[in-house]
């Protein structure tokens, strides 16, 4: 018999309602004990809470979920009380008396894996929905959730599953008719389909990963170059200590904003030249760089009336990074950058857009695990023709071994800790 | 109990082990017979013929004394799908397992029909004979095949026997069903025998055996039977039009059978049923034996009736006169869930009772044999049962699959069953069981000896081959084509270049032409698969970890929170004994096996 547990779903604190999750197979006495009866499946009740001795604890809303279609796939209950601290410790005092256990973190989640209503990217699409501060992280977090994943790596295993067993029949059934030969051609066809699948979902997986944990912008530049006003300006804050002395800024200074709908870390960085006059300078120079190298994309400035970029700030230039002619309002040149000036800020502001809507856009396997577990398969499945040639029986080992990937991807097979890792990083009540 | 294959290995592993073994069985003379396909090994068969043979077993020595037809199969592949096979001489080897077995010290043989079991203390302590007496033992092996309401199917013919002319044993299977066993029901069939006089051998194509046939036993030298060719034919579309037209007289298709039957053994009727846009399936005509005038028609065996037999076969070339000494038939049987089982075959229900071979859902005489083996070993250790897992042998996936996945249709195994095949090979046999079985004590001194000579012989050979290098231009003045590297390269790393094979390296080193042909396969494995096996070693250490946890017999599944009722009843069905084994049930979720680990690791700590 399985534990039945409780938490409270909405978040902790006072509020005006609190929901909170009974799952398990006493949820349908419990309910009753509290409220009288469990009320028709998934139809909201008016009910009066009172607990063993029928002493009122609340009144409020109850929901009866019969398992299996529930959350969890158990039985489970809810009631929407008001948000109280009082009524908390009090129902909790109740619960834990009839011998409902309080759930830990991410339980209820890991009880509808457990009982088959969600794979594991599926879960972890639910956790990035929790998380999700951005409107294109809530869209990507919600194709996860809703199985897309799972979907496509259940599709690329079947495929392997197909492949593979055109070559085990060939070596299990040397006897048969079929010419082994041709049966390793029939299997090549599929293991290509799934290559160019996993390399197409990879492109993508990077874009994703930049809607999910940011796009990364670096400002970089000579010392008195402007770079925190211009920095102040993108994130609207004051937020990095501006002065004309150079070399101001020594360390990095990041702060994290929503820009058109992208989550973007802006990073100031202190000026770069090739004399540093002190040793903290040049520990700062250093950093700015190597934040540079590691951004996504790189805003160079430099200030407009000053001539051409030096060659040393166009090492660091890469596609799709963009040349900001600062002080323009010293220089008076008309496409020109200045901070005092609301038009070129805004004209800066849409060139980013269109960087951020290259680099970053919603999809799947957005997470270094999932993405990883794809590339494994991938490099494993590129090794399939010269593994045939090496011997026959080593191209099922590479697609074996890729088909395995894919089962940890859903969590088909999953080792312990990877679990525990997901499902901890749940709040309580989920 | 059974003098089949695996009634055969299970008393002589007994006896090995120093325990008086007692083999009952009904006829003395039948002990040894090959029921059905007169052939040992094959792809994955063969694998655990020759473990069998490392355990210090007896079916490897037999076949060797009476193969007519060895052949490597898959020798076009590496070395770790290459599976011996060899047809028998059916009368020489039933001498070899008899001969075999009167050698073995400790083994009687007792000549009767088994009426009972004696059960004493929840404890099978013994069986009752139909003359009355009483044998009484510490454990009994029941290897009764498809004895058990054994149910014979030709045409509309129903014969309740075992094989054809024996009886079957219908009283012990109702003590068994009445023990309220999980038992399911198969089906197999097997194809009419022909006189060998009868068929027209000058019109059809010839399949000759090896030149250099290839022992099955560690401990054989060399083939020393005369070796002949089979005959290939076909079928055509006379004969599918003969069999769909008369289809409804099969025994299979009528309904009259509920049992499973083999997908990959399917009788003639399925094979033109299910996959009827083939024009002609191939037969191989199989010689019973040198001084035999009976020929085995591999591929198509078949449950139709006498006359239609006849005339299905006649439509065959080579075959247009052919006279039927013995018509094919199917046979259903009933069979004991495997699920119900121990890793030593030992009964959950009743401990002293031990099942093994075709009573367990598997068929082929090679199954029967490890299992056979496993049953006998264990059941005369004073020291826990005998242990294989799945990386270190067959018989280790054999038992394994059989007791945590159960059966659905006749067990047979294939190289695909192992997860670790590059490791497990039918080259490396000895290497992998024999150290083992010694320690067991299942393996005699002569096997122990033999193996120490021979393993240090690879050993050194080993070490030659990593240790003898050339450089790129010395290869490139052989005719191998390297990279000019400056890196100098081994024996091995030679030999893992597709282009280069074992016989271009004997032209320069000549000791790699005097190998034995195991030694030259382990040499190729080791060559042609390095990287594999370190990342196949990666793998078995990991699947080690989870083999070590330990669930103990009594464990309670219900006190674990959250495990769903379906896996729950499935955890109490198998009661598996490690983690790992818990993993390979069907349906287990892997939060599932969390939540067990997790519980698992607790009480653990609390013991």
């Amino acid at each position: 018999m399985s534990a039945t547990i409780f938490a409270k779903a909405s978040g902790s604190g006072r509020s005006g309602v609190a929901v909170y999750r009974i799952s398990g197979p006493e949820a349908g006495r419990v309910l009753s004990t509290l409220t009288g009866s469990t009320g028709k499946p998934r139809a909201a009740r008016r009910v009066t809470v009172r607990d063993g001795d029928g002493a009122q604890v609340d009144d409020g809303l109850a929901l009866w979920f019969p398992g299996p279609a529930s959350f969890t796939g158990e039985d489970v209950a809810e009631l929407q009380l008001h948000g109280s601290i009082a009524v908390e410790r009090r129902l909790t005092e109740v619960l834990t008396g009839l011998g409902i256990e309080p759930a830990g973190p991410g339980a209820f989640s890991m009880r509808a894996f457990a009982n088959g209503k969600m794979d594991l990217t599926q879960a972890e699409g639910l956790s990035d929905l929790l998380e999700a501060e951005t409107e294109l992280q809530l869209k990507q977090a919600l194709a996860g959730h809703s199985g897309q994943l799972r979907a496509l790596a259940d599709e690329w295993r079947g495929l392997l599953i197909s492949a593979l067993a055109q070559l085990e029949a060939a070596v299990d059934f040397p006897d048969e008719e079929d010419v082994p030969a041709q049966i390793a051609e029939r299997a090549l066809p599929l293991v290509r389909d799934v290559r160019t699948a996993l390399s197409d979902q990879l492109a993508t997986a990077a874009r994703a990963r930049r809607v999910a944990e940011g796009v990364t912008i670096a400002i970089l530049g000579p010392p008195n170059a402007g770079k925190s006003s211009l920095f102040n300006r993108l994130v609207a804050d004051e937020r990095a200590i501006v002065s004309p002395e150079e070399g101001t800024t020594r360390d990095v200074v990041s702060e994290r904003v929503e820009l058109h709908g992208h989550l973007v870390s802006f990073l100031d960085t202190a000026g770069v030249r090739e004399d540093p006059s002190s040793s903290v300078e040049a520990t700062g120079i250093g950093l700015a760089v190597r934040a540079a190298e590691q951004a996504d994309l790189r805003l160079l400035c430099y200030p407009s009336g000053a001539g051409d970029l030096p060659g040393w700030l166009q090492s660091y230039r890469r596609d799709g990074d963009i040349i900001v002619r600062t002080k323009s309002d010293l220089s008076g040149e008309l496409d020109g950058y200045s901070s005092l000036d609301d038009q070129s800020v805004e004209r800066l502001s849409l060139q980013i857009r269109a960087r951020l809507d290259d680099l970053a856009a919603p999809g799947l396997a957005a997470s270094e695990r999932q993405a990883g577990l794809i590339r494994a398969a991938l490099v494993s499945l590129d090794g399939f023709e010269a593994s045939i040639e090496a011997a026959p029986e080593l191209g099922s080992e590479t697609i074996r071994h890729a088909a395995t990937r894919l089962e940890e991807l859903t969590g088909r097979i999953a080792p312990d800790d990877v679990l525990g890792d997901i499902f901890s990083s749940f709040c309580i009540g989920k | 109990m059974g003098g089949g294959h695996a009634g055969c290995e299970a008393a002589a592993a007994a006896a090995r082990m120093g325990a008086e073994a007692i083999l009952v069985t009904h006829k003395r003379s039948t002990i040894g017979e090959m029921s059905c396909n007169p052939a040992i090994g094959g792809v994955g068969k063969g694998h655990l013929v020759r473990e069998i043979d490392a355990l210090d077993g007896i079916m490897a020595k037999a076949i060797d004394r009476s193969g007519i037809q060895f052949r490597m199969l898959n020798a076009s592949r590496g070395p770790a799908v290459r599976g011996p096979r060899a047809q028998a001489d059916r009368k020489l080897y039933k001498a070899a397992v008899q001969s075999l077995l009167a050698e073995q010290e400790n083994l009687e043989i007792v000549e009767a029909a088994v009426e009972d079991l004696i059960v004493k203390d929840d404890r099978c302590c013994g069986v009752i004979l139909s003359s009355g007496e009483k044998l009484e033992a510490d454990a009994v092996v029941l290897t009764t095949g498809t004895f058990l309401r054994g149910l014979i199917h030709r045409g509309q013919e129903r014969i309740p026997a075992g094989r054809v002319g024996e009886a079957p044993a219908t009283t012990l299977g109702e003590r068994l069903e009445a023990m309220q066993l999980p038992l399911g029901r198969l089906k197999t069939g097997t194809p009419a025998r022909l006189a060998f006089a009868s068929i027209a051998w000058d019109a059809l194509e010839m399949q000759p055996a090896d030149v250099r046939p290839v022992p099955f036993s560690f401990l054989t030298d060399r083939i020393e039977v005369q070796q002949i060719s089979c005959g290939i034919t076909e079928t055509n579309h006379a004969t599918h039009r003969v069999i769909a037209e008369n289809i409804e007289k099969s025994a299979v298709y009528s309904g009259a059978i509920a049992g499973k039957g083999p997908r990959y053994c399917p009788s003639i009727e399925d094979k033109i049923v299910r996959f009827a846009e083939k024009a002609s399936h191939q037969i191989f005509l199989e010689p019973e034996g040198l001084s035999d005038d009976t020929v085995y028609p591999n591929g198509i065996s078949s449950s139709l009736p006498a006359d239609v037999q006849d005339a299905f076969l006649r439509t065959i070339k080579g075959l247009d006169d052919v006279e039927v000494k013995e018509y094919g038939y199917a046979i259903e049987y009933d069979f004991v869930d495997p699920r119900s089982l121990t890793k030593s075959l030992e009964l959950r229900a009743l401990s002293g009772l031990y099942l093994a071979g075709q009573i367990n859902g598997t068929t082929g005489y090679e199954e029967a044999g490890a299992q056979g083996l496993v049953a006998g070993a264990s059941a005369a250790s004073s020291s826990g049962p005998l242990e294989i897992s799945r990386s270190q042998g067959y018989i280790g996936v054999l038992v394994d699959d059989l007791v945590s996945r159960g059966v659905s249709e006749p067990y047979r195994m294939f190289t695909s069953r192992a997860e670790y095949r590059l490791s497990l090979r039918a080259d490396n046999a000895d290497d992998r069981l024999t150290p083992l079985g010694t320690a067991f004590g299942l393996v005699g001194e002569q096997r122990a000896e033999a193996f120490h000579v021979k393993h240090s012989s690879w050993k050194a050979l080993r070490s030659w081959a990593e240790e003898t290098k050339m450089t790129p231009n010395e290869a490139a003045a052989h005719g191998f084509s390297v990279k000019q590297d400056g890196r100098r390269r081994s024996v091995l790393d030679l030999l893992s270049l597709p282009a280069v094979s074992m016989t271009d390296l004997a032209k320069i080193h000549p000791r790699l032409a005097d190998l034995s042909p195991d030694e030259a396969a382990k040499l190729e494995a080791d060559a042609t698969y390095s990287g594999f096996l370190d990342r196949q070693a990666e793998d078995i250490a990991g699947f080690q970890k989870y083999e070590a946890l330990q669930i103990p017999t009594d464990f309670d599944y219900s006190g674990l929170p959250s495990l769903s009722a379906e896996v729950r009843q499935r955890l109490d069905t198998t009661r598996p004994a490690t983690l790992g084994q818990a993993s390979r049930i069907e349906g287990m979720t892997p939060a599932a096996l969390a939540l067990l680990s997790v519980a698992l690791r607790k009480s653990s700590r609390a013991a």
